[in-house]
């Protein structure tokens, strides 16, 4: 389990400062992020919540680089994004690695689980002129397997022979297979049970703890964020309302809408299987 | 507050054949399933062909032709055993069917069949040569207008629409510009025949166009449904260019579709390769199965509907096969 107590590390893995996303949809402009500053340390763990619809995605694709924002500023490990040539950029934007909501749909239902974990191995090498198909890859894709605590014959299963849970611990293996200096977890655990959900959350913070891996987990539920996130930023409507410390807000939130979100959370849980909300380090 | 830690709980289910296990049981169980396939497809054609010879009136009138006497018509009905009882004739056409003996030819006076196999070629060539060029057409196109983002969004537009109006002009108003254009106007290329390679040329594009629209906008929306993709998504992450997510992800995962849609459309080139064939003089089994319908030579018309029946089964056990070749997800799915 996080450690809110942890010390926080001065150096950031990821900043966005005063982010606005705004597309366009015919003559219509529609504003999916306004104003967003959100600053996630090196080795810690950042939630971000919200309503669908919330903006959530959108700051995620940022961040990615999947959206490029119409104001504001994007740094990985202290760099502006906008400051360095392309090919920089590209190798910044490497450490910052993701794990999709829907594990029936991340992998390439064509290839296998090795494949799968070695491809972002090879996108490396490929941009950084190193071999593509050696041994140190066969060997990193067998490392991450273990890491992720995937037996060994699994390498060769294909997406469809795996269960979600599995599908889901190769996305975090191949996302950690290029050492990120951020995980980014796209709601990772909604498409499963309550089981496998607790077995996901449980590798994520081991891997923070192990490794010292920062995480941006975006989350509609305050419990997963209770359970892993020791800092944690709220929006709605494209904004951040509230931001701060994860058992901080949990015991007194400020903004109405948190307390919406933390009692819907309390509700929901105590309805399915009678546990509780308790922030990140609580247990 | 604790969590569980026992990965193990999670199920599997069965362990992962190697890909030669996988492609071998593949073709073994396609071509089982096949083989009973075409033979239900036989018993249907000939059917189909038994009644066809019937629906164009008294077949022994038809045979002996109109300036016939009753009696050289009696004399043929015999000759042929039409006086037979109608499930007699039935059994009578099958034997001659399963041997692929169609009679003579009426109006060429030669064995019907090897009429037929004659055409065949310069059929099959044109609807290879127009398969080409609606897939080579259709797979850039279709990329490019599911594609998103980019400089030229704007551009993505305009070709969409191009697409759909394409889809809007027919295939022989498109052969006759073509030949207005390309062989009287500025007589570059032959407007009738197809023994030279130059005479290929018009005759394909525009049997390529009754195709090369639809499959464009069937590629278009597979390409824009994996753009949309997590795995694109997460391919963009970890750092691979456009063109690397273009060649890597999206167009391995719209080949399904596109195989499935040209497999189904080398059949629609088939019909279309009739009115292409007429209009550029191209003595094809299409041209031959015109003028035998409108010369009632039965036979002929048997010989060239069974090759065209053959063809269209081969080309969906081809196509079946090709895109279970390419994706793994359907060798051994049964589906």
């Amino acid at each position: 389990m996080a450690n809110s107590d942890q010390a926080r590390p001065s150096e950031s893995a990821a900043t966005l400062t005063s982010v606005s996303v705004v597309y366009r949809r015919g003559r219509q402009r529609v504003s999916a992020a306004t104003d967003v500053s959100l600053d996630i340390p090196a080795g810690r763990v950042v939630g971000l919540i919200g309503e669908s619809g919330a903006g959530k995605s959108t700051v995620l694709k940022v961040l990615l680089g999947l959206v490029k924002p119409t104001s504001g500023r994007v740094e990985i490990g202290g760099t502006d994004l906008a400051s360095v040539p392309p090919r920089r950029a590209v190798a910044l934007r490497n450490s910052i690695q993701v794990v999709m909501q829907n594990p029936y749909g991340s992998l390439d239902p064509r290839w296998t689980v090795a494949r799968s974990i070695a491809e972002p191995l090879r996108a490396e090498a490929r941009r950084t002129g190193g071999p593509s198909d050696s041994a140190a890859i066969r060997a990193r894709v067998a490392e991450m397997l273990d890491r992720v605590r995937l037996p060994a014959a699994k390498a060769e299963s294909y997406p469809r022979q795996l269960s979600g849970g599995e599908r889901q611990r190769v996305a975090i293996a191949r996302a950690l297979s290029v050492r990120p200096r951020l995980l980014v977890a796209d709601e990772p655990v909604t498409a499963l049970d309550n089981v496998t959900t607790a077995q996901i959350l449980d590798l994520l913070d081991e891997l923070h703890r192990d490794v010292g891996l920062a995480i941006l987990i975006v989350s509609h539920s305050m419990s997963v964020i209770a359970h892993l996130a020791q800092d944690v930023y709220v929006m709605r409507h494209g904004r951040v309302v509230e931001s701060g410390d994860t058992a901080a807000i949990l015991d007194s939130p400020r903004h109405p809408h948190t307390a919406m979100l933390i009692e819907a959370s309390r509700f929901l849980d105590e309805w399915t299987d009678g546990s509780d909300l308790a922030p990140a380090g609580a247990a | 507050m604790s969590l569980t830690d026992t990965p193990q709980a999670e199920v599997t289910h069965g362990p992962a054949g190697t890909r030669a296990t996988s492609l071998a049981w593949t073709i073994v169980s396609r071509f089982l399933v096949r083989a009973a396939e075409l033979v239900g497809f036989l018993v249907l054609l000939v059917v189909a062909l038994f009644l066809l010879a019937r629906a164009q009136g008294d077949p022994a009138a038809v045979l002996a032709g109109p300036e016939a006497s009753p009696e050289d018509v009696e004399a043929i009905r015999v000759l042929y055993g039409l006086d037979q009882p109608l499930l007699i004739q039935l059994l009578n056409f099958l034997r001659h069917f399963l041997f692929f003996d169609f009679g003579t030819s009426i109006h060429e006076k030669v064995p019907a069949l090897e009429l037929a196999l004659d055409r065949l070629g310069t059929t099959v060539v044109l609807c290879l040569i127009a398969t080409v060029i609606n897939v080579a057409v259709a797979t850039p196109l279709g990329l490019y207008v599911g594609g998103t983002g980019g400089r030229l969004a704007w551009l993505r537009k305009v070709v969409s629409g191009a697409v759909l109006a394409a889809q809007g002009v027919q295939y022989y108003i498109v052969g006759m510009l073509l030949i207005a254009v390309f062989a009287i106007n500025l007589r570059l290329l032959p407007a009738i025949g197809f023994d030279r390679p130059d005479s290929w040329v018009l005759p394909s594009i525009a049997l390529a166009w009754l195709a090369a629209p639809r499959l464009t906008r069937v590629v278009a929306s597979a390409a824009s449904q994996v753009y949309g993709s997590e795995i694109v998504h997460t391919a963009t992450a970890y750092g691979l260019r456009p063109g690397t997510i273009r060649t890597r992800y999206v167009l391995p995962n719209v080949m399904v579709p596109m195989i499935a849609t040209a497999g189904t459309q080398f059949t629609l080139l088939l019909s279309g390769a009739v009115i292409v064939e007429g209009l550029f003089g191209i003595n094809g089994l299409g041209l031959l199965l015109v003028v035998s319908a409108q010369n009632f030579d039965f036979p002929t018309l048997a010989a060239s509907v069974t090759l065209i029946g053959l063809i269209v089964f081969a080309v969906t056990v081809i196509s079946d096969l090709l895109y279970r070749l390419v994706d793994p997800r359907l060798r051994r799915s049964g589906a």
